[in-house]
């Protein structure tokens, strides 16, 4: 094989050509491939009411985006068993979800309610600091399309489109101020965070499993950069009245029931452990 | 383990009791990508420097959260104090490895050393634009074997732009270019070109540049006479005795070369579509720079398959075939060399089995020394890795190489190896090793030590 430097040039960049024309080529027959799988399973059918043409469509872009995408962590089927799952959490706490199990963590809900679409593309938008990455740049069509998929495939129930949680407002003496972190500071103590926070937010409990039977630490409030469930204060508000479903960390809308102000101080609180 | 000097076990222990006082109070570090989209090492990784599943898609996507585009470096989620870092964090990494200490056995002469880690790797990694992302490593390698004239070789650091530095192209059209009905385009990736100083076998089912039992340093004598060859898998290795690169420089019997080169010269083209993927390329040949003395270049083709995606399973196979064009030297005659071979991996929860066997043939060998020169070869290279507990990594590699080259010169070599790494934090690793020649001890290089026992570490920044 002795070609001279022209033949070789030419060779080459025919080599080049026809890789890619294959490439285009079978790359069309994959996508018809899974057009057609789509049409076979048809998950519509569980929601009859999403039925539209829109949502169907909507819906086949969304396991795309998962096939490729999220099931390395979440698994094909949705039950947090993907290739690297093991791997984010081999010995403890979080695990990619299962989202079969129809428990989520990142709510605006009640504890033990499923989340609202608005929650599942939060997430998926701005991932889980340390353990998912961000999906911003799907877009918010591509961030609905998987959220809706996730639902239709895995979850297979309606999503709450409502909350009974009452989100209060951010005014008067509940703005930040000393003294509503002060009342947040006794709050914390009166309503036991501290058993699993410790006095001074650092320090956790180190006993506690999650609903996976899997070792979970309670978060150090002092290190925003570790909160999964976002850091402005309306996602702290959020965190406390709903809770972390599969975790340990209680819903504490049915203490604030009547007045919910007062969960800005435990917020303001929080706030004042960091230094913001 | 006999001939174990009393020095290296007392060296060993102290190491192994006191480094981790040392080190088990500094800030938890996190690595360029890891820092840069707030994740974990273990998200991509195995523990660094390998990937798992996530890792790979990442990688292959060209640096990129597959399905989505760059741009977070510039759009960056600022959380917290994380956003006070500076962004220079986000594009650079830091890899020291190398041995500490080590220590043979049954082989002529019997050797302890004590050293500082060999290897200290600089990254820069990102993108520039949503299309466009590139890669540079900066390296020093303290005392490693190259190659000479007339068979000689020599020990020395090389210092430099070292294994890899390339940019990538990511050719897809940008989505937003797309009708947003179109369903075309989610199932594939690329196809990316990569342009500069590359490891192709980056995307084998098992790449050479992601080992966890770094290559073990060789050595020569002072007349430039190879006593002991570089210990590395050597299903990618040279594999032929008595050969020089094109421009008449000694070539190790197990340097890592062609496809399986830890980076040379050469354009790089993959595609992603669905499981599968294209991989194709032309390289220089073998160290041969920028400026190839025989202007003949070598192309290769790879085809991989992915499978798996649930019960925390999956895996890959891969199969290849590189012809180098006139690539290598015996005596004074430019050769052909085919290389080609398989790769498979699978992982199933925390274990992570992959391996490689490798083939290669020689042609266009002179008359006169085609008598006397085996113009084939073979290697296999197996290994396991199991994530024992959080900070507990063991692994077992097996290398093979029915050696080729020139009959009076070549051996085989056998080598069993057995590592335990002891992670202290997610990125910063102490080592204790041991690699057993189960073949024959002789003066060969191959086989010049029966037992080898070395501790080092594996930090990552
Ligand atoms: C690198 C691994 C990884 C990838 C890729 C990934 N996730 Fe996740 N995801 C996780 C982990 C880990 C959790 C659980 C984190 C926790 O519990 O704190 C999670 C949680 C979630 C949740 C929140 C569940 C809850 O409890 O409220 C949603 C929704 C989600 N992922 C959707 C997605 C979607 C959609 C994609 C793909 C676009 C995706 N994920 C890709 C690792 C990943
Ligand atoms: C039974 C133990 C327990 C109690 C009581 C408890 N927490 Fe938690 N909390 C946890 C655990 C465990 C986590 C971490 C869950 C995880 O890693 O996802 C957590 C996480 C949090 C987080 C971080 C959420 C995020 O975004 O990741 C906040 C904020 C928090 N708790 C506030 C509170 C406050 C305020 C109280 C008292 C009103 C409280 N917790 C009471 C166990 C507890």
């Amino acid at each position: 094989m002795h070609l001279n430097k022209m033949q070789m040039k030419k060779w080459g960049l025919f080599v080049f050509v026809t890789l890619l024309f294959i490439t285009a080529q079978v790359g069309s027959q994959e996508m018809d491939h899974s057009k057609m799988n789509m049409d076979d399973t048809s998950t519509s059918e569980a929601a009859p009411d999403m039925k539209t043409e829109d949502n169907a469509m909507s819906v086949m872009r969304g396991k795309m985006i998962y096939d490729m995408s999220c099931f390395l962590c979440h698994g094909k089927n949705g039950e947090g068993d993907g290739p690297a799952s093991r791997f984010i959490g081999p010995y403890s706490h979080p695990r990619p979800n299962r989202f079969t199990s129809g428990v989520f963590k990142f709510r605006s809900t009640e504890s033990g309610e499923l989340p609202m679409l608005t929650d599942l593309m939060r997430t998926i938008r701005e991932g889980i600091p340390g353990y998912m990455p961000s999906f911003r740049n799907l877009g918010e069509d591509g961030i609905k399309d998987v959220a809706l998929y996730i639902t239709e495939a895995f979850i297979q129930e309606e999503l709450p489109t409502t909350t009974t949680i009452k989100y209060a407002k951010h005014v008067g003496p509940y703005t930040y101020s000393a003294e509503s972190a002060w009342r947040g500071g006794l709050l914390y103590k009166i309503m036991k965070c501290n058993e699993c926070h410790g006095d001074d937010g650092k320090a956790g409990r180190m006993d506690l499993k999650d609903d996976r039977q899997i070792m979970v630490h309670p978060i150090d409030l002092t290190r925003q950069e570790t909160f999964g469930n976002g850091t402005s204060h309306e996602d702290i508000y959020r965190t406390i009245m709903t809770g972390l479903d599969g975790t340990p960390m209680p819903g504490y809308a049915d203490s604030f029931v009547g007045e919910e102000e007062s969960a800005w101080d435990l917020v303001h609180f929080i706030l004042s452990l960091q230094g913001r | 383990m006999r001939n174990f000097p009393l020095s290296t076990v007392v060296l060993l222990l102290i190491s192994g009791v006191l480094l981790p006082l040392f080190f088990t109070d500094t800030a938890k570090a996190i690595p360029a990508f890891a820092r840069k989209y707030d994740m974990s090492c273990t998200s991509c990784h195995t523990k660094p420097p390998r990937l798992n599943a996530f890792g790979e898609a990442f990688h292959m996507a060209g640096y990129q959260i597959p399905q989505t585009k760059e741009g977070e470096l510039r759009k960056k989620r600022q959380i917290g104090r994380i956003h006070s870092e500076k962004e220079f964090l986000n594009i650079f990494a830091m890899r020291t490895t190398g041995n500490i200490l080590e220590s043979y056995s049954g082989g002529k002469p019997p050797e302890s050393n004590i050293a500082f880690p060999r290897e200290i790797e600089l990254y820069f990694a990102g993108s520039f634009t949503d299309d466009i992302s590139y890669f540079f490593n900066l390296s020093n390698e303290s005392k490693t074997i190259s190659g000479l004239e007339n068979g000689k070789f020599e020990e020395k650091a090389e210092f430099g732009l070292g294994k890899e530095f390339f940019i990538m192209f990511n050719l897809a059209p940008a989505k937003k270019d797309m009708p947003h009905k179109k369903m075309g385009r989610p199932m594939m990736m690329g196809p990316m070109i990569m342009l500069g100083k590359i490891d192709p076998s980056t995307n084998f089912s098992y790449s050479t540049n992601r080992q966890f039992i770094i290559d073990n340093p060789g050595r020569v004598d002072s007349s430039g006479t190879i006593q002991r060859y570089t210990l590395t898998p050597y299903a990618f290795s040279a594999k032929f005795f008595g050969l020089s690169t094109g421009d008449g420089m000694a070539i190790e019997v197990t340097k890592s070369v062609l496809y399986n080169t830890p980076g040379d010269f050469g354009i790089d083209t993959h595609t992603m579509i669905g499981p599968f993927m294209i991989q194709a390329g032309i390289m220089q040949g073998i160290s041969a720079g920028t400026s190839d003395v025989n202007e003949k270049k070598d192309p290769y083709l790879m085809t991989r398959m992915n499978f798996g995606g649930t019960n925390y399973f999956s895996g890959s196979v891969s199969g290849l075939v590189y012809w180098g064009n006139d690539t290598a030297k015996v005596g004074t005659e430019l050769i052909d060399w085919l290389r080609y071979g398989f790769a498979g991996n699978v992982k199933y929860k925390l274990l992570d089995i992959y391996g490689a066997i490798i083939w290669d043939k020689i042609s266009g060998l002179a008359a006169s020394d085609a008598a006397q020169f085996d113009d084939t070869a073979m290697g296999l290279t197996l290994e396991a890795d199991l994530l024992l507990t959080d900070q507990h990594l063991v692994s077992l590699r097996y290398d093979h190489m029915e050696a080729g080259g020139f009959n009076i010169q070549k051996a085989n070599g056998r080598v069993l190896t057995l590592q335990v790494r002891k992670y202290l934090r997610d990125n910063f690793a102490l080592f204790l090793r041991d690699s057993v020649n189960v073949g024959s001890v002789s003066d060969n290089p191959l086989q010049n030590f029966r037992n080898l026992v070395a501790a080092g570490i594996d930090f990552d920044f």
